[in-house]
């Protein structure tokens, strides 16, 4: 029973996962963009809240409403300046711009905010559970961010699938210069990518400083985890996102209970034997579908 | 009706003084064309004539290093090619690149939808006429990444027609089918002739090419040695020998000029006129029919 209940944990644990590591998957897929500095734009997500909160008198639960649209935005003109100046020069210099972004938001945040850490007050969301039975309860803040996580997901998959614009993203993504040739922008077309994953950053963000404490330093480390989440899952690929993300979940929390040490360890040893052994991921994709 | 009396204006797409060198092969030596609007021009060359690179000069992936491209009268040269495929410059490429993980319906819907402008019910109309029209239309949801050849060559058309082109660029779409398939692609492209369209044809099956344009040039390492009547350009010495690889009376090295303007009034008989031709090296030998020059004229 105690195994049972890690294996539940760890898919509450793994809905944060998916939901960080789904604007990692979508700029990668799209744009071949490995963002570096995903993680401390979360953590800036989290930041930009901390700072309406108090000024708005809105809700932590509701902060999104204002931080998703203003991360959205930024995307699109972080895509459009800095990000495709330099992926038409190399696309390997997108790289280095991002590892240099990560490292001013960092320290910008670090100069602004102190290495203090902070965290939202959702009340009774945060201790609140039900009880299957005994051993087994489930938070409602995890479940939470899983279903937003789960739903964020299918939302995509279906605006990818079906929408005028979820095609016209996949034409760029499938033959950027090919797409040229029917018409499509595709520097547009990135900007609005870049948007939608970064309103998705937002997001995982806001989660994050609602299920645990953030500070300046803290992107990197679940930059770790995304990053697994779509290497476990099969790059480019949104389903493998998810279930990357709850295969790295189910690795920490079981890993915690083989021992407590093992609960950091677990999922990066997961990562390195799927790197081993099914490199192509658990969902592997050849462009995104 | 000869292009040379159309002005500017009047001529759909007009290329002025175009040059392009890749390093020190030169693809376009100040190049010169005119394309009236429903116009049908094939054009045949060796390998590496510079054809493919003058289409993709025309639509926008290649900039050249000089000269001027009008279109519908505008100056288009520093176009992005998705803005000259909105003005109705349509292109295929000589390998098919469908989008693979979309279906046969997507791939033209985008078309439609940027190169067009068609908005919702409009573009699914109009993405479904042309996938009736081209032959695909049983296809509709097959991934474009697991078509055969003469799919993938017909989806090249028709994501080209889905942006309702002005002017269509065709990048050998008979190359490597066989006959019958080549004939009811012919079937497809004299279809859109009646529509207005004009077009632009690089071709190396002749038989395709004979019956569908009413004007043919030979392009050789970036000039056109030849523009008038296919029976004409084919029957030409000029394009016999870059064709037959015979050799020129010439020594091989650098460029040098072989036959300077073989007809003495260019404006008045474009059907002979032959310009120069500048000669670098060996031409590949082409697979082209050359015994019956007056087929289908």
């Amino acid at each position: 029973m105690i195994w049972l209940n890690a294996l539940v944990q760890g898919i509450m644990l793994g809905g944060l996962y998916a939901l960080f590591a789904c604007g990692l998957s979508l700029l990668f897929g799209v744009m071949e963009v490995i963002n570096l500095a995903h993680g401390d734009m979360a953590v800036a997500a989290g930041y930009l809240a901390v700072v309406l909160i108090p000024a708005t008198h809105i809700g932590a639960l509701w902060s999104f409403v204002i931080v998703v649209p203003i991360f959205a935005v930024g995307g699109y003109l972080l895509q459009r300046t800095l990000l495709q100046r330099s992926l038409d020069v190399d696309p390997l210099i997108t790289l280095l711009v991002t590892f240099g972004l990560s490292i001013v938001l960092e320290n910008v945040l670090l100069e602004v905010f102190s290495a203090d850490s902070h965290s939202f007050a959702v009340g009774s969301l945060v201790t609140g559970a039900f009880k299957l039975n005994a051993q087994i309860s489930i938070g409602y803040l995890p479940l939470l961010i899983l279903a937003v996580a789960v739903v964020v997901l299918i939302g995509l998959q279906l605006l990818l699938s079906y929408s005028k614009t979820g095609r016209l993203i996949r034409a760029v993504a499938d033959d950027r210069e090919a797409s040229q040739i029917t018409g499509i922008d595709y520097r547009h077309i990135f900007g609005l990518a870049a948007s939608i994953a970064l309103g998705t950053v937002a997001l995982a963000g806001l989660a994050l400083g609602m299920y645990s404490q953030f500070n300046p330093t803290t992107g990197p480390s679940y930059l770790i985890y995304a990053f697994e989440a779509v290497v476990v899952g099969g790059l480019g690929s949104l389903w493998g996102t998810l279930l990357g993300g709850v295969v790295l979940g189910i690795a920490t929390t079981v890993g915690f209970q083989l021992s407590p040490n093992f609960g950091a360890l677990g999922p990066h040893l997961v990562f390195l034997a799927v790197l081993a052994f099914l490199p192509r991921g658990l969902l592997p994709k050849k462009a995104l579908a | 009706m000869t292009a040379e009396v159309l002005s500017r204006k009047e001529a759909l797409l007009k290329l002025e003084n175009i040059s392009k060198r890749f390093g020190k092969i030169v693809v376009a030596d100040n190049l010169s064309l005119k394309i009236g609007p429903g116009e049908a021009l094939g054009i045949v060359g060796p390998n590496g004539a510079g054809k493919t690179t003058l289409f993709s000069i025309i639509s926008g992936d290649v900039v050249p290093d000089k000269g001027r491209i009008y279109f519908s009268g505008e100056l288009i040269n520093r176009l992005s090619p998705a803005k000259r495929c909105r003005l109705g410059i349509g292109r295929t490429y000589q390998i098919p690149r469908p989008f693979t993980a979309m279906t046969v319906f997507e791939n033209v819907l985008v078309a439609a939808y940027e190169g067009a402008g068609a908005r919702g019910q409009n573009a699914y109309r109009l993405s479904t006429t042309i996938l009736e029209q081209t032959g695909l239309f049983h296809l509709a949801n097959r991934p474009g990444g697991q078509l055969g050849l003469l799919q993938r060559k017909r989806l090249e058309i028709a994501r080209a027609l889905a942006s309702r082109p002005k002017l269509l660029l065709l990048d050998e779409v008979a190359s490597g089918l066989t006959d019958p398939e080549v004939a009811s692609l012919v079937k497809v492209v004299l279809g859109l002739r009646s529509s207005g369209i004009s077009i632009i044809w690089v071709e190396h099956v002749m038989r395709a090419l004979m019956g569908s344009v009413e004007r043919m040039i030979c392009l050789a390492s970036g000039n056109i040695i030849a523009d008038g009547s296919p029976s004409d350009v084919l029957a030409s010495p000029l394009v016999r020998e870059v064709f037959l690889g015979t050799e020129p009376d010439v020594p091989d090295s650098g460029e040098v000029t072989v036959a300077e303007s073989l007809a003495p009034d260019e404006s008045e008989d474009r059907t002979s006129q032959i310009t120069r031709m500048q000669h670098s090296g060996d031409y590949t030998l082409q697979t082209i029919e050359l015994d019956q020059p007056e087929a289908n004229q």
